[in-house]
Protein backbone atom coordinates (compact mmCIF):
# COMPACT_ATOMS: atom_id res chain seq x y z
CA UNK A 1 0.00 0.00 0.00
CA UNK A 2 1.36 3.51 -0.54
CA UNK A 3 3.25 4.45 2.64
CA UNK A 4 5.70 6.70 2.77
CA UNK A 5 7.92 4.22 4.27
CA UNK A 6 7.47 1.55 2.31
CA UNK A 7 7.96 3.48 -1.42
CA UNK A 8 10.91 2.00 -3.39
CA UNK A 9 12.79 4.48 -5.52
CA UNK A 10 14.54 1.69 -7.63
CA UNK A 11 11.38 -0.61 -7.99
CA UNK A 12 9.64 -0.56 -11.77
CA UNK A 13 6.07 1.73 -12.25
CA UNK A 14 3.97 1.76 -9.32
CA UNK A 15 6.11 -1.18 -7.68
CA UNK A 16 7.60 1.67 -6.45
CA UNK A 17 4.36 2.46 -4.54
CA UNK A 18 2.53 -0.24 -4.46
CA UNK A 19 3.86 -4.31 -3.87
CA UNK A 20 4.19 -6.15 -7.15
CA UNK A 21 0.45 -8.01 -6.57
CA UNK A 22 -1.30 -4.64 -5.38
CA UNK A 23 0.01 -2.79 -8.26
CA UNK A 24 -0.48 -5.67 -11.33
CA UNK A 25 -4.19 -5.89 -9.83
CA UNK A 26 -4.29 -1.90 -10.18
CA UNK A 27 -3.07 -1.78 -13.66
CA UNK A 28 -5.73 -4.69 -14.63
CA UNK A 29 -8.54 -2.90 -12.62
CA UNK A 30 -7.21 0.80 -14.39
CA UNK A 31 -7.08 -1.22 -18.01
CA UNK A 32 -9.95 -3.19 -18.07
CA UNK A 33 -12.54 -1.75 -15.62
CA UNK A 34 -14.89 -3.32 -13.71
CA UNK A 35 -14.06 -7.18 -12.85
CA UNK A 36 -15.31 -10.32 -10.74
CA UNK A 37 -12.72 -12.01 -8.30
CA UNK A 38 -12.07 -14.80 -11.08
CA UNK A 39 -11.49 -12.08 -14.03
CA UNK A 40 -9.12 -10.40 -11.90
CA UNK A 41 -6.94 -14.10 -11.29
CA UNK A 42 -7.33 -14.60 -14.81
CA UNK A 43 -5.79 -11.59 -16.22
CA UNK A 44 -3.19 -11.60 -13.60
CA UNK A 45 -2.73 -15.35 -13.57
CA UNK A 46 -2.20 -14.89 -9.37
CA UNK A 47 -3.67 -17.36 -7.74
CA UNK A 48 -7.00 -16.91 -5.68
CA UNK A 49 -5.15 -17.38 -2.39
CA UNK A 50 -2.56 -14.34 -3.14
CA UNK A 51 -5.55 -12.14 -4.66
CA UNK A 52 -7.53 -12.39 -1.68
CA UNK A 53 -6.21 -11.20 1.07
CA UNK A 54 -4.66 -8.16 -1.28
CA UNK A 55 -7.52 -7.67 -2.75
CA UNK A 56 -9.09 -7.00 0.79
CA UNK A 57 -6.03 -4.68 1.76
CA UNK A 58 -6.78 -2.58 -1.34
CA UNK A 59 -10.65 -2.25 -0.08
CA UNK A 60 -9.59 -1.36 3.40
CA UNK A 61 -6.98 1.45 2.13
CA UNK A 62 -9.65 2.32 -0.25
CA UNK A 63 -7.91 2.51 -3.65
CA UNK A 64 -10.35 -0.16 -4.91
CA UNK A 65 -14.22 -0.60 -4.13
CA UNK A 66 -17.05 -3.80 -4.41
CA UNK A 67 -20.36 -4.81 -4.55
CA UNK A 68 -21.11 -8.17 -3.55
CA UNK A 69 -23.87 -9.41 -6.53
CA UNK A 70 -26.04 -12.57 -6.67
CA UNK A 71 -26.56 -12.93 -10.40
CA UNK A 72 -28.42 -16.33 -10.75
CA UNK A 73 -27.57 -17.68 -7.67
CA UNK A 74 -24.01 -17.33 -7.93
CA UNK A 75 -22.78 -14.68 -5.52
CA UNK A 76 -20.05 -12.60 -6.56
CA UNK A 77 -17.41 -9.73 -6.09
CA UNK A 78 -17.23 -7.18 -8.54
CA UNK A 79 -14.35 -4.75 -8.23
CA UNK A 80 -13.77 -1.32 -9.31
CA UNK A 81 -10.87 1.40 -8.71
CA UNK A 82 -12.16 4.11 -6.70
CA UNK A 83 -9.34 6.68 -8.32
CA UNK A 84 -7.61 7.06 -11.93
CA UNK A 85 -3.81 6.03 -12.39
CA UNK A 86 -3.55 10.25 -12.65
CA UNK A 87 -5.60 10.82 -9.12
CA UNK A 88 -3.08 8.02 -7.42
CA UNK A 89 -0.30 9.74 -9.16
CA UNK A 90 -1.51 13.13 -7.75
CA UNK A 91 -1.97 11.76 -4.30
CA UNK A 92 1.35 10.04 -4.48
CA UNK A 93 3.18 13.06 -5.79
CA UNK A 94 1.89 14.97 -2.73
CA UNK A 95 2.70 12.76 0.05
CA UNK A 96 6.51 12.44 -0.64
CA UNK A 97 6.62 16.22 -1.72
CA UNK A 98 4.64 16.50 1.72
CA UNK A 99 7.19 14.88 3.40
CA UNK A 100 9.95 16.66 1.10
CA UNK A 101 9.26 20.20 2.44
CA UNK A 102 8.80 18.91 6.13
CA UNK A 103 12.11 17.92 6.09
CA UNK A 104 14.00 20.68 4.25
CA UNK A 105 11.33 23.40 3.92
CA UNK A 106 12.49 26.25 1.16
CA UNK A 107 15.41 24.31 -0.37
CA UNK A 108 12.82 21.43 -1.24
CA UNK A 109 10.83 24.00 -2.82
CA UNK A 110 13.22 25.33 -4.52
CA UNK A 111 14.60 23.12 -6.04
CA UNK A 112 11.01 21.83 -7.34
CA UNK A 113 10.72 25.23 -9.42
CA UNK A 114 14.14 23.84 -11.54
CA UNK A 115 11.15 20.71 -12.44
CA UNK A 116 9.14 23.30 -14.34
CA UNK A 117 11.36 24.06 -17.04
CA UNK A 118 12.67 20.62 -17.10
CA UNK A 119 8.86 19.16 -18.18
CA UNK B 1 9.49 -17.74 57.83
CA UNK B 2 10.87 -17.32 54.05
CA UNK B 3 8.18 -18.18 51.75
CA UNK B 4 10.20 -21.38 50.06
CA UNK B 5 10.31 -22.63 53.69
CA UNK B 6 6.59 -22.30 53.62
CA UNK B 7 5.75 -23.70 50.58
CA UNK B 8 7.52 -26.78 51.19
CA UNK B 9 6.16 -27.16 54.50
CA UNK B 10 2.67 -27.10 52.64
CA UNK B 11 3.67 -29.64 49.97
CA UNK B 12 5.17 -31.85 52.61
CA UNK B 13 1.76 -31.51 54.80
CA UNK B 14 -0.02 -32.82 51.22
CA UNK B 15 2.69 -35.64 51.03
CA UNK B 16 1.96 -36.96 54.59
CA UNK B 17 -2.07 -36.51 54.17
CA UNK B 18 -1.71 -38.83 51.13
CA UNK B 19 0.41 -41.08 52.86
CA UNK B 20 -1.25 -41.62 55.63
CA UNK B 21 -4.81 -41.54 54.51
CA UNK B 22 -6.69 -44.58 53.89
CA UNK B 23 -7.62 -44.01 50.37
CA UNK B 24 -4.14 -43.97 48.96
CA UNK B 25 -4.41 -47.08 47.51
CA UNK B 26 -7.73 -45.86 45.57
CA UNK B 27 -5.79 -42.57 44.71
CA UNK B 28 -3.11 -44.92 42.98
CA UNK B 29 -5.57 -46.84 41.02
CA UNK B 30 -7.30 -44.06 39.39
CA UNK B 31 -4.13 -42.76 38.38
CA UNK B 32 -3.05 -46.03 37.03
CA UNK B 33 -6.35 -46.38 35.28
CA UNK B 34 -5.75 -43.07 33.96
CA UNK B 35 -2.10 -43.74 32.58
CA UNK B 36 -3.53 -47.13 31.19
CA UNK B 37 -6.20 -44.79 28.91
CA UNK B 38 -3.61 -42.67 28.00
CA UNK B 39 -1.40 -45.39 26.16
CA UNK B 40 -4.79 -46.92 24.93
CA UNK B 41 -5.78 -43.41 23.27
CA UNK B 42 -2.07 -43.61 21.31
CA UNK B 43 -3.25 -46.69 19.54
CA UNK B 44 -6.91 -46.36 18.95
CA UNK B 45 -7.87 -44.75 15.21
CA UNK B 46 -11.62 -44.32 15.61
CA UNK B 47 -12.12 -40.47 16.49
CA UNK B 48 -15.32 -41.20 18.54
CA UNK B 49 -13.32 -43.80 20.97
CA UNK B 50 -10.32 -41.29 21.03
CA UNK B 51 -12.67 -38.66 22.32
CA UNK B 52 -13.93 -40.78 25.21
CA UNK B 53 -10.46 -42.24 25.73
CA UNK B 54 -9.09 -39.03 26.56
CA UNK B 55 -12.06 -37.30 28.19
CA UNK B 56 -12.12 -40.33 30.95
CA UNK B 57 -9.00 -40.42 31.18
CA UNK B 58 -8.82 -36.60 32.10
CA UNK B 59 -11.94 -37.14 34.43
CA UNK B 60 -10.05 -39.80 36.36
CA UNK B 61 -7.35 -37.52 36.74
CA UNK B 62 -9.43 -34.91 38.32
CA UNK B 63 -11.31 -37.21 40.34
CA UNK B 64 -7.74 -38.59 41.54
CA UNK B 65 -6.97 -35.07 42.61
CA UNK B 66 -10.29 -34.27 44.12
CA UNK B 67 -9.89 -37.26 46.40
CA UNK B 68 -6.68 -36.12 47.75
CA UNK B 69 -8.03 -32.85 48.33
CA UNK B 70 -10.37 -34.31 50.70
CA UNK B 71 -8.31 -36.38 53.05
CA UNK B 72 -5.80 -33.24 53.58
CA UNK B 73 -6.02 -31.43 57.14
CA UNK B 74 -3.06 -29.20 56.40
CA UNK B 75 -3.50 -25.84 57.66
CA UNK B 76 -2.85 -23.66 54.69
CA UNK B 77 -3.82 -24.93 51.95
CA UNK B 78 -2.90 -22.46 49.10
CA UNK B 79 -1.77 -24.24 46.03
CA UNK B 80 -5.60 -26.08 46.67
CA UNK B 81 -7.32 -22.70 47.32
CA UNK B 82 -5.62 -21.25 44.05
CA UNK B 83 -6.78 -24.64 41.72
CA UNK B 84 -10.19 -24.20 43.01
CA UNK B 85 -10.36 -20.37 42.20
CA UNK B 86 -8.74 -21.25 38.36
CA UNK B 87 -11.61 -24.44 38.09
CA UNK B 88 -14.28 -21.65 39.25
CA UNK B 89 -12.81 -18.85 37.10
CA UNK B 90 -12.33 -21.05 33.58
CA UNK B 91 -15.67 -22.81 34.04
CA UNK B 92 -17.43 -19.40 34.56
CA UNK B 93 -15.40 -18.06 31.20
CA UNK B 94 -16.81 -21.47 29.35
CA UNK B 95 -20.11 -20.94 30.13
CA UNK B 96 -20.21 -17.23 29.82
CA UNK B 97 -17.96 -16.78 26.61
CA UNK B 98 -20.29 -18.50 23.87
CA UNK B 99 -23.09 -16.87 24.63
CA UNK B 100 -21.56 -13.09 23.73
CA UNK B 101 -18.75 -14.72 21.30
CA UNK B 102 -21.14 -14.83 18.48
CA UNK B 103 -22.52 -11.61 19.22
CA UNK B 104 -19.39 -9.67 19.29
CA UNK B 105 -18.06 -11.57 15.91
CA UNK B 106 -21.51 -10.22 14.18
CA UNK B 107 -20.40 -6.58 15.00
CA UNK B 108 -16.48 -7.08 14.66
CA UNK B 109 -17.00 -8.93 11.01
CA UNK B 110 -19.36 -6.41 10.33
CA UNK B 111 -21.63 -9.88 9.66
CA UNK B 112 -25.17 -10.05 7.89
CA UNK B 113 -27.65 -12.29 8.10
CA UNK B 114 -27.18 -14.69 4.62
CA UNK B 115 -30.96 -14.49 4.24
CA UNK B 116 -30.46 -11.17 2.37
CA UNK B 117 -27.72 -13.03 -0.16
CA UNK B 118 -28.83 -16.58 -0.27
CA UNK B 119 -32.09 -17.37 1.07
CA UNK B 120 -31.66 -21.27 0.77
CA UNK B 121 -28.59 -21.69 3.02
CA UNK B 122 -30.21 -20.58 6.16
CA UNK B 123 -33.07 -22.98 5.79
CA UNK B 124 -30.44 -25.85 4.94
CA UNK B 125 -29.27 -25.52 8.38
CA UNK B 126 -32.62 -24.83 10.20
CA UNK B 127 -33.24 -28.40 8.47
CA UNK B 128 -30.09 -29.61 10.49
CA UNK B 129 -30.11 -27.70 13.76
CA UNK B 130 -32.89 -25.49 14.94
CA UNK B 131 -32.45 -21.87 15.78
CA UNK B 132 -29.02 -21.41 14.15
CA UNK B 133 -28.44 -18.33 12.28
CA UNK B 134 -26.30 -18.10 9.02
CA UNK B 135 -24.12 -14.97 8.38
CA UNK B 136 -21.99 -13.46 5.66
CA UNK B 137 -18.77 -11.06 6.17
CA UNK B 138 -17.10 -8.30 3.81
CA UNK B 139 -13.74 -10.51 2.49
CA UNK B 140 -12.70 -12.25 -0.25
CA UNK B 141 -10.75 -14.67 1.42
CA UNK B 142 -12.57 -18.16 1.79
CA UNK B 143 -13.41 -18.61 5.36
CA UNK B 144 -15.88 -20.43 7.25
CA UNK B 145 -16.47 -21.32 11.28
CA UNK B 146 -19.17 -21.72 13.79
CA UNK B 147 -19.21 -19.57 16.81
CA UNK B 148 -22.17 -19.90 19.83
CA UNK B 149 -24.88 -20.57 17.66
CA UNK B 150 -24.10 -18.67 14.55
CA UNK B 151 -22.18 -19.69 11.27
CA UNK B 152 -20.05 -17.38 9.86
CA UNK B 153 -18.92 -17.36 5.79
CA UNK B 154 -16.86 -14.62 4.15
CA UNK B 155 -17.96 -13.67 0.32
CA UNK B 156 -14.85 -15.31 -0.41
CA UNK B 157 -16.64 -18.60 0.00
CA UNK B 158 -19.40 -18.05 -1.00
CA UNK B 159 -17.78 -17.00 -4.29
CA UNK B 160 -15.42 -20.21 -4.52
CA UNK B 161 -17.70 -22.94 -3.75
CA UNK B 162 -20.70 -24.51 -5.79
CA UNK B 163 -23.99 -25.27 -4.13
CA UNK B 164 -23.06 -28.99 -3.41
CA UNK B 165 -19.83 -27.88 -1.77
CA UNK B 166 -21.46 -25.20 0.48
CA UNK B 167 -23.72 -27.78 1.68
CA UNK B 168 -20.55 -29.65 2.29
CA UNK B 169 -19.43 -27.21 4.47
CA UNK B 170 -22.86 -25.90 6.00
CA UNK B 171 -23.39 -29.16 6.96
CA UNK B 172 -19.91 -29.62 8.50
CA UNK B 173 -20.13 -26.11 10.37
CA UNK B 174 -23.94 -27.44 11.83
CA UNK B 175 -22.40 -30.42 13.75
CA UNK B 176 -19.91 -28.18 15.67
CA UNK B 177 -22.96 -26.01 16.71
CA UNK B 178 -24.96 -29.34 17.74
CA UNK B 179 -21.64 -30.61 19.41
CA UNK B 180 -21.30 -26.94 20.87
CA UNK B 181 -22.03 -28.08 25.02
CA UNK B 182 -19.93 -31.51 24.40
CA UNK B 183 -17.03 -29.47 23.10
CA UNK B 184 -17.25 -26.76 25.60
CA UNK B 185 -16.84 -29.95 28.29
CA UNK B 186 -14.07 -31.03 26.69
CA UNK B 187 -12.27 -27.84 26.71
CA UNK B 188 -13.20 -26.94 30.38
CA UNK B 189 -11.37 -30.86 31.17
CA UNK B 190 -8.15 -29.49 29.12
CA UNK B 191 -7.47 -26.79 31.31
CA UNK B 192 -8.63 -28.95 34.57
CA UNK B 193 -5.74 -30.62 33.70
CA UNK B 194 -3.54 -28.34 32.13
CA UNK B 195 -3.21 -30.22 28.49
CA UNK B 196 -3.86 -27.84 25.33
CA UNK B 197 -7.92 -27.32 24.79
CA UNK B 198 -6.92 -28.21 20.93
CA UNK B 199 -6.09 -31.38 21.83
CA UNK B 200 -9.24 -33.06 20.45
CA UNK B 201 -9.29 -30.87 17.26
CA UNK B 202 -8.75 -33.50 14.98
CA UNK B 203 -11.30 -35.87 15.69
CA UNK B 204 -13.36 -33.12 16.37
CA UNK B 205 -12.72 -32.10 12.20
CA UNK B 206 -13.08 -35.49 11.24
CA UNK B 207 -16.25 -36.12 13.08
CA UNK B 208 -18.05 -32.89 11.97
CA UNK B 209 -16.33 -34.27 7.78
CA UNK B 210 -17.76 -37.32 8.55
CA UNK B 211 -21.24 -35.72 9.64
CA UNK B 212 -21.26 -33.71 6.44
CA UNK B 213 -20.11 -36.16 4.27
CA UNK B 214 -23.38 -38.65 5.74
CA UNK B 215 -25.41 -35.34 4.56
CA UNK B 216 -23.86 -34.00 0.91
CA UNK B 217 -21.81 -37.34 0.09
CA UNK B 218 -18.34 -37.67 0.28
CA UNK B 219 -17.33 -35.84 -3.47
CA UNK B 220 -18.83 -32.84 -2.55
CA UNK B 221 -17.07 -32.37 0.63
CA UNK B 222 -13.76 -33.90 -1.14
CA UNK B 223 -14.21 -31.06 -4.00
CA UNK B 224 -15.10 -28.85 -1.16
CA UNK B 225 -11.70 -29.82 1.16
CA UNK B 226 -9.77 -29.31 -2.39
CA UNK B 227 -11.14 -25.76 -3.41
CA UNK B 228 -10.30 -24.50 0.40
CA UNK B 229 -6.62 -26.33 1.01
CA UNK B 230 -5.52 -26.75 -2.05
CA UNK B 231 -1.85 -26.68 -0.37
CA UNK B 232 -2.37 -29.41 2.11
CA UNK B 233 -5.37 -32.44 2.03
CA UNK B 234 -3.89 -33.82 5.13
CA UNK B 235 -4.50 -31.38 7.56
CA UNK B 236 -7.87 -30.50 8.61
CA UNK B 237 -9.36 -27.22 9.43
CA UNK B 238 -12.24 -25.71 11.30
ZN1 LIG C 1 -14.62 -27.72 11.69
Amino acid sequence: MVKIDRINLSNEGYTKFFSPIESQIMETLWDMGDMTTSQITENTNIPLSSVAGTLDRLVKAGYVDRDVQNVKGRVRYMYMPTSSRGDVACDITNRVLDSLVDCFGELAVENFSKYKSKI
Amino acid sequence: MSAIQHISDEVGCYINCIQSSSLTWVILMLIALAIFLFIAYLFVSNPDHRITIFASGQVLIISAVWLSFTTMTCNSMFFIDIYLIYTLLTLGIMIFLPRVFDRYLIRHLNAAPITELIGWTQQFVNNLVKGTRVFYFDSAIPKAFAAGRSIFLSVGLLEMLNDDELRAVLAHESWHIMHNKKTHWLKQLSLMTFTTTGIMKPELEQMADRYAASITGRGALDSARLKLFPEDQSTLNP
